[in-house]
């Protein structure tokens, strides 16, 4: 029983690594592919050490693992945002842009 | 040197330290606690402290914890829609930059909600200050979601204010 839930949750997780690289290739500029990691990181991973922690079960290496995902979802924004606001600030991939703050509000983002 | 702010940081990374260290003996806990207390004063300047964090009562606890579950579900459903995105044959994106305004009043909360934003496949936070985010969305739709996300209405509630009288 413990097998099958592990099995099918790295079956899963195998397939949202493997839509991310198709949308890494298949996308076509630098947001829209950044979109397309995260989706690895989050579910893919997620859901790869879930089935890790369930095959070890309460253990000293399970605790590590959710340690591992801990980490990994706490890095992974941050890595993703700094690339994506490099690019947005210096005008590389021009975006439509869509206001929905009503007022200015005297932010500096333009 | 020993306020509040670096003893608990001292205390949280040493509890850490024995936990992957996986044994207790005396010899892991003193090595542990000075080597956390060195960590600790080298970053002293970068350190959250306890007033900084919003909802450390009761009833904050809670809603924190709604917001975990929440956002484990806002997870698994916007990879699923991202994933047939990204696999249906024309894969109809109409990716555009929307600008929210910002609500939050904290630091720790913005953070927390523009990493939120950034970790739910399809929407990506590009910028942020004090008034505004900028979000990136791979749809008009997930662009749409963005505005008034459940996530955000959570914080704000966590934070104390009324959302009530500030929608209207």
């Amino acid at each position: 029983m413990r097998d099958a839930i592990v099995m099918l949750l790295i079956a899963g997780g195998t397939f949202f690594f493997a839509v991310g690289a198709i949308g890494l290739l298949r996308l076509p500029d630098v947001f829209t592919r950044i979109h397309a990691t995260t989706k690895c990181d989050t579910l893919g991973a997620g859901l790869i050490l879930a089935a890790l922690m369930i095959h070890d079960g309460w253990s000293v290496p399970s605790l590590k693992v959710f340690m591992v995902l801990a980490f990994l979802w706490a890095t992974n924004p941050a890595g993703s945002h700094l690339l994506a606001r490099a690019v947005y600030r210096s005008g590389e991939a021009p975006v439509e842009v869509m206001d929905l703050t009503g007022t200015k509000g005297g932010s500096q983002i333009e | 040197m020993f306020t509040r702010t670096v003893m608990g940081w001292t205390a949280v990374l040493a509890v850490f330290w024995v936990g992957l260290a996986g044994a207790i003996n005396p010899q892991v806990v003193v090595i542990g606690i000075l080597g956390s207390w060195l960590v600790v004063l080298a970053n002293r300047r970068s350190l959250l402290s306890l007033e900084e964090c919003p909802g450390l009562n009761l009833r904050g606890m809670l809603l924190w914890a709604q917001y975990g579950l929440c956002f484990l579900a806002e997870l698994v459903k916007s990879n699923i829609a991202v994933a047939r995105l990204v696999l249906s044959p024309r894969m109809e994106i109409t990716p555009r930059i929307v600008r929210l305004p910002g609500r939050l009043r904290t630091e720790l909360a913005r953070v927390i909600l523009c990493n939120s934003i950034t970790l739910t496949p399809g929407t990506l936070t590009v910028d942020m200050d004090e008034r505004a985010f900028a979000v990136h969305a791979i749809t008009e739709q997930a662009a749409l979601g963005a505005r008034d996300w459940i996530m955000e209405q959570l914080l704000l509630r966590i934070e104390g204010t009324d959302v009530s009288r500030e929608r209207g």
